[in-house]
Parts: C-alpha cells; structure tokens; sequence
C-alpha cells in the first residue's frame, strides 16, 4: 500500500523530482551552480517565463494556446520604452507605476483580441493566436522602424534590473525587484485559479465545455477572461523585459513563448485540458531556467539549447498523452 | 426457395446485459423482410452481428449457404452485405461519383484515378434508378432524401445481394418516402434481399413482404404481413411481465411548476404546450428523434425557440441561457452522463457544487470550501452515493452512482424542477429501482418531474401521467388508468389505424 502511494506521489510530482535530480547533475559537474550568484540569476532569468506561464497556464487548462505571449510582450515593452521617454526625470515609484499600467494595458487589449476571435468568433486558438503572433510582431517592427528605444532614465530599470537587500557578499543586493513583482503576479495568479470561483470555471470549461455550459457556466465569457489574462501577463512580462534592458527591443520576447508552453507543460497542466497549476508550472519555469543556466556554465553551444528545449517539450506532452491513455484504460 | 441470409440460434452477450437470446431468422432473395421491436429489443444488435460488426456469443451466420463469420464490417461489404444507416455516411464536399466509389475508387493502369469511368458508371446506375442526379454534383449541395439516393446507387454499384435499411425514412417527407420505395421495390426486383428496419407500421403493408418481432433480445415471430394486422404485430412487440420494481406511488398533484405555450423550434418540434405540476411524475414517451430533448433542452435556455412561452409558477420567464433557469430552481439530468451531465476527470464535490458554486461565492469570488463540503456530504448521504470519499474521481464510480451525482448536483442547486432525460439508461437494476424510489421522494416533498424515457415499461412503471411526443409534436396525452403499451406505441407511431377518441 505504501509503496504505491509512494509511486504516485513520485508520479505526481515528476517536475519536482526533475528539478531536484538537474541541480544535483549541474552542481557536480559545476562548482559555481550553487552559489548564491548564480542561484540569483537563475531566479531573475526564470522571472519573465514565469509570467507567461502563469497566465499560459488558464488558457492551456481551457484546452486551448496562445503562442502570441512573446509578440504581445514585445510590443508591450516599446509602448512602456516610448512611454518611458516622455517621463526622463521619473521617480521609482512612478517608473513601477507607469511599467505596470502600460504591461496591463497593452496586455489587456490583446488579450482581448485574441478572446474575442476565439471565445466568440470561434476562431481555432493555434490559428488565431499564430496570426496574431505574427501581426503584433510586424506592429513592433512598424513602430519602432526596427530600431531600439533607447534614452531611458536609469530609474526605468529598477523594475527589471535592479536589486535589493545588501548582503556582504553582494553589496549592491542579493534580491532582484523583478522576482519580488514575478512573485506577487504568479501568486495572485495562483490563487485566482485555485481559490476562486472563476477559476473552477476554468477548469470546468476545460474539462467539459458542454457540461459547463449545462451548469450555467457562461463558457465565452469564461474563456474570453482567460485570453485577457494570458494577455495581461504577457504585456507585464514584455515592459519587465524593457525594464531589464533599459530599452526598448522590436525584437524582444520572441520565441519566448516556447519556453512558457514548455514550462506549463512540464508543471502537469494537459494540452487536452482540464486540469493544471499556476504554482506546478513555476517548477517547470525552474527547471527550464537550470537547463539553461545549465548549459551556458558547461558552456554548451546555444543553438544545442534549443534543440534540448524542444525535444523536452515533445518528451512531456508524449508523457502527458501516454498518462490520459492510462487512466482510460 | 433457398433464403441467401440465414442467422441460427444466435446470442450475444455484453458484459451484465444479454442482448439477444437464441434468434432464428430466414432471409429470402428479392424480398423485404421487416424488423420491428421497441427500443432495446435487439434489432441493431442483430444488424450488426450480420454485418460483421460483432461476433455473436452463441449461433451462427449462413449466407449463401455456407457458415460464415465476418471479421469486420469490410468483409462483409465485400460479400454482398451492405448496411445503409439511419445516419447517412455521406462526405459532404466529394461528388455524387466520388461517393459511390469511395475506398473503392476505379484506376487505370498507371494507378491514376479513371474520373471518367466512374462518372459514367455512376450515371449509368442514376439512370437505372431514374433519379433525376448528375454524377458530378456535390453531394453536401443535395437534401437529405437525395443523399440516400446516393447510398442506394453505391449498394447497387457494390451489386450487393443483402441491404439493411436502418429506419430509411425517418428523416423523409412523405414525398420523398415514395421515391424511396420505388427505389427499394427496383433492388428487390434484382433479387436483393432487404432487411428493413422501421418504427412505422403504415411502412409494413406499403413495402415489406415478412415482419419478425423482436422483444427483450427474443425472436416473438416471424409472420406474412399479409395474414396480420398493424394491431396484431403492435401487441407482439408489447405485453411483458413487470414486477413492482418500479416502487410506483401514488402521488398528489399540487400547484403549477412548469407550463409551455406553443413552443416552437421550426423543422424540429411545433405548438408544443404543456403544463408540469409539483407532486407528479409527467412522463415524456415517444420514439427516439421525436424531438423530446430538443424540447427539454430549449425549456433550459440550452437551446433557442423561434416562438412559444414559458411560465414558471405562473409567471411568464424568459430563458436565454442555462444559468437563467438554474436561478429559477430548473435543472437538467441529459441523456448522455458522460458527454453532458459530468467533468468526469473531477470529484464529486466538484462536480456536485458546479452549478451553484456562484450563489455561494465568498468575497471576492472566492469559492466557500466549508459549504461546499457540507453540501456534498449531505446528499452523498441522502442519495445514498456509494465511493470512498468526496474526492473520488467522477470515472471511477458505477453508472448509477454517477446518477446520483448528478441528482445531487441540482438538489445543491435548489432545483425544485427537474427534467430527466433518459435517467436509468445503462444503469442495472438494483440502481435503478434505487433511483425510482429517489424520484418518489423528490416529488412526494414538492418537486416536480419531467421524465423522457423510450423504455415503456419504464414509463408505465413510474409516470403518472403521460405525453407522447411523435415527430416533433405532442400526438397524444394519457392520464392514470390509460397508461399502458398498446396506446403509447400507438401515438408514438405512424400508423393507419385512426387515433382512438
């Protein structure tokens, strides 16, 4: 009896396991994994993955995709840089302020865009949100002439670059802001589709979107809501990336949305639907991060990174498949 | 003369259920042999064993007077044995000939599709038929009874020696049913053998020669229409004995819960009133198709109406979507638990808080997991769920467990109407009787039932008062002391005796 429970605690908690097998491969083979540096910017370079995913996660659950997340960031990171511009001698606060009101914003209306032609045109998401990848990154090209935002004001960067809290080893802070913000977006994230009743809508709609419907669930609305988060936590990821930068890249977030899906998977939630974690897919962001971080410190070729990142993604969805295969039979 | 088609004592067995037990059947070349029973009396099961979709458990299949046993449907197709369903199998954006041919489609000699040749051998054998198609037409382009012209000409290209008609004309005017026959009297003039499925017993004496009636999975006869009246073989396919495993009450009738005003939905129900009382248990009986859960769906905002009202406790309501008449205390068993009743994948107390989750909502949305729990315990308590505990997965409970989660789902919700869809199906006995004595107890404490049920034993066995519904209209509605089998089969059908006053 206890060694099944254990097997399917093991099997529940594959990405844990991973994750914990991956930092002790790297920390043996490199002496540097473990310190606190690089554990620091192993946290600060999941940040913007992170964001995606959380807002990934509600529409993969619905059964759906958005692979526009990397364009939707990119744009929204200009608009935050040309905003940017307009403040040269902002303050901190106004700087936060102004960053997250633009990743809000931005991300909202395409995140609407995307809800409407899916939720109520019934438009296929992989369709829908492939052309409006493509489109929004033609929209940042177009603005921007192809050229970076530059000229922003050091204070633009605290957001994205900047750290807090000196330690003796660290002096100029041992925590950056952005892990501090990613924290709070990804919990209310997770809380949202946990605890509320909105997100068991989610996951009813994703499970069974005729039974939804049967039960009162206003299933559009429930997956128009969806895509605007999704899309909100793209625009936040993208002005998080400008911030880091301190400018503004036409060329920002692309293929990003790649490492989110993949990290959503990894954390359990099902393409078919139905059924995810805001929090599990945090752990897939870790170990796609230490994958990366992994390899750059044995100084792997990146172009071998992408190769690793894309046959990770087929191996979890083959995973996923064969799981749903059982539990059937 | 020799029958080509002989089925011997055959039996099939599905887990818990004997479908068929020990049926004997001839089938003769160039003759219309009629298949009748109610629902559930084995006909599909039969045509399938012929076909070769299943094997049988006992007996065995002579055609052309050897033994056989099909593999698969594809060898039976390519013996002669050809099955047109009541759902046509027809690819909408390929040509009259591309259909006849399809998965059989003529080549030349360097293996490049000869258009021409099956253009032209198509409509040679339209001509034959004397339908008035064009080989190189599109067939999503044509209306129902056209399509099955398409279906015809494929069963005479594959020159096969038995058809089975599965219920041909239940999507056909009376128009295009004669066009029909004229195509089934030219096949049997070819000397096929016809095995036609129907529910329509004015069908029997218009075109079949043989009728055999089916009841429970047993062969009751096989007779000449010629010798037998419509009434005669209607009282072969009833008359079954029935325990009280229905647990029947009487119930009082109290106020008015439900009443509909000439709901209409065009081409698929019409003028459809009725009024559903608290305390009463209205059956809904009629043949599958005629339109008695497109009716429950549009009562539940499911579905739009093109005209009609709807009074809820004598109040005119206006219900556009699920949610509305959830809030009005309405809800819905389907009929396909597994497609639309349950999130199989989740728990029971997911699943049973699902539609009243909102009306509980702590702040900020968030779901109230205290109340959630007690519910759910409550009614796995009252509705007696039989599972390990409240988490357990929806997929891994009996099918008459999931009903009663279900059930639980729209008590939770407060529903004080409920509109049950084929309830049991494919629920065994015991949960069943379980089940009846669950409705008994709903509506002895106010509620109000709406039951939909093609099993008539059922019918008779817990409704206490009637409607039948036959394509798309309400034909006839039978009180307590009138409920019995010859006058619902007699609504529900077609037939040329006149309706009793």
């Amino acid at each position: 009896m206890e060694k099944i429970n254990m097997k399917k605690l093991i099997g529940d908690n594959v990405v844990v396991v991973v994750l914990i097998l991956l930092c002790f491969g790297f920390g043996m083979s490199s002496s540097t994994f473990f310190s606190a540096r690089n554990v620091s910017n192993i946290l600060s370079q999941m940040c913007t993955n992170a964001l995606l995913a959380s807002g990934l996660t509600y529409v993969i659950i619905l059964g759906g995709i958005d692979i526009s997340v990397g364009s939707v960031a990119g744009v929204a990171g200009i608009i935050a840089a040309y905003a940017g511009l307009m403040f040269p001698d902002m303050s901190i606060p106004f700087a936060i302020a102004l960053l997250i009101v633009v990743g809000i914003g931005v991300g909202a209306v395409c995140g609407l865009v995307n809800g409407v032609l899916i939720a109520y045109l019934d438009v296929i998401p992989m369709i829908c949100t492939l052309s409006t990848m493509t489109a929004l990154r033609g929209v940042a090209f177009i603005i921007t002439g192809g050229q970076p935002v530059y000229g922003l004001a050091d204070n633009f960067a605290f957001l994205g670059a900047k750290r807090i809290i000196p330690t003796a080893s660290m002096p100029n802070g041992a925590v950056p802001v952005i892990v501090i913000f990613t924290i709070i977006v990804v919990a209310f994230m997770h809380i949202l589709l946990s605890r509320t009743v909105f997100g068991r809508h989610v996951f009813a709609v994703g499970s069974n979107r005729n039974v939804a419907h049967l039960s009162g669930i206003n299933v559009r609305k429930v997956t128009l809501l969806s895509h605007v988060l999704c899309g909100i936590t793209a625009g936040l990821c993208g002005v998080c990336i400008a911030s880091k930068l301190q400018n503004g890249q036409p060329n920002a977030g692309n293929t990003y949305e790649m490492f989110a899906i993949a990290s959503t998977v990894l954390g359990g939630t099902s393409l078919s639907g139905g059924s995810g974690s805001v929090a599990r897919a945090m752990f897939g962001c870790a170990v796609i991060a230490v994958i990366k971080t992994g390899m750059d410190l044995l100084q792997i070729y990146s172009y071998w990174q992408n190769v690793v990142i894309g046959c990770i993604i087929i191996l979890a969805v083959v995973l996923d498949m064969a799981q749903k295969k059982r539990q059937k039979a | 003369m020799e029958p080509i088609l002989r089925v011997k004592n055959i039996s099939k067995v599905f887990p818990g259920v004997k479908a068929l037990t020990d049926v004997s059947i001839d089938f003769y070349p160039g003759e219309v042999h009629a298949l009748v029973g109610e629902n559930g009396a084995g006909k599909s099961t039969l045509i399938k064993i012929i076909s070769g979709v299943y094997t049988p458990t006992e007996g065995t299949v002579e055609y052309e007077g050897k033994e056989v046993s099909f593999a698969n449907p594809g060898r039976a197709i390519d013996a002669g044995i050809a099955v047109i369903h009541q759902e046509l199998s027809i690819a909408k954006d390929l040509t009259v000939a591309e259909n006849v041919w399809l998965g059989r489609e003529i080549r030349n000699s360097l293996g490049i599709l000869d258009k021409a040749k099956m253009n032209r051998d198509t409509q040679d054998i339209l001509d034959f038929m004397n339908v008035n198609l064009k080989a190189t037409t599109k067939a999503g382009l044509l209306n129902a009874a056209q399509q099955q012209m398409i279906e015809i000409a494929k069963v005479i290209s594959k020159n096969a020696k038995v058809v089975i008609m599965d219920e041909p004309t239940s999507s056909l005017s009376e128009h295009e049913i004669d066009a029909l026959f004229k195509q089934v009297r030219i096949l049997r003039e070819k000397n096929v053998a016809i095995i036609y499925i129907t529910h329509r017993m004015k069908e029997l004496t218009d075109i079949c020669e043989r009728v055999t009636v089916l009841r429970d999975g047993c062969k009751v006869d096989t007779m000449m229409v010629a010798d037998v009246t419509e009434h005669q073989i209607v009282n072969s396919m009833v008359g079954r004995e029935m325990g009280d495993y229905y647990n029947k009450h009487k119930h009082t009738r109290g106020q008015e819960m439900l009443r509909v005003e000439h709901l209409t939905r065009k081409g698929v129900f019409e003028d459809i009133s009725f009024t559903a009382y608290a305390g009463e248990i209205l059956g809904f009986s009629g043949l599958v198709g005629a339109g008695r859960t497109e009716v429950m769906e549009a009562i539940f905002g499911a579905t739009p109406i093109d005209s009609g009202k709807i009074f809820l406790r004598g109040e005119e309501v206006k219900l556009d979507n699920p949610a509305a008449a959830i809030r009005k205390n309405l809800g819905l068993v389907t009929e396909d638990r597994r497609r639309t009743g349950l999130l199989l994948a989740k728990n029971i107390v997911e699943n049973t808080s699902l539609p009243s989750l909102p009306l509980h909502a702590g702040k900020f949305g968030f779901v109230n997991n205290a109340w959630e729990r007690k519910v759910t315990k409550e009614y796995m308590d009252k509705l007696r769920v039989k599972a390990p505990n409240m988490y357990t997965i929806l997929s891994t409970l009996s099918g008459g467990n999931q009903q009663k989660v279900i059930l639980g789902k729209w008590l939770a919700a407060d529903s004080n109407i409920l509109i049950l869809d084929e309830p049991t199906r494919g629920i065994d006995v015991n949960a069943r009787s379980e089940f009846y004595t669950l409705m008994h107890e709903f509506v002895s404490n106010g509620g109000s039932i709406i039951m939909i049920s093609s099993e008539m034993p059922e019918i008779i066995g817990v409704a206490d008062r009637v409607l039948v519904m036959r394509e798309g209209r309400i034909s006839g509605e039978l009180g307590e002391g009138e409920i019995n089998e010859q006058s619902l089969i007699r609504l529900a059908s077609i037939t040329t005796d006149e309706p009793a006053a």
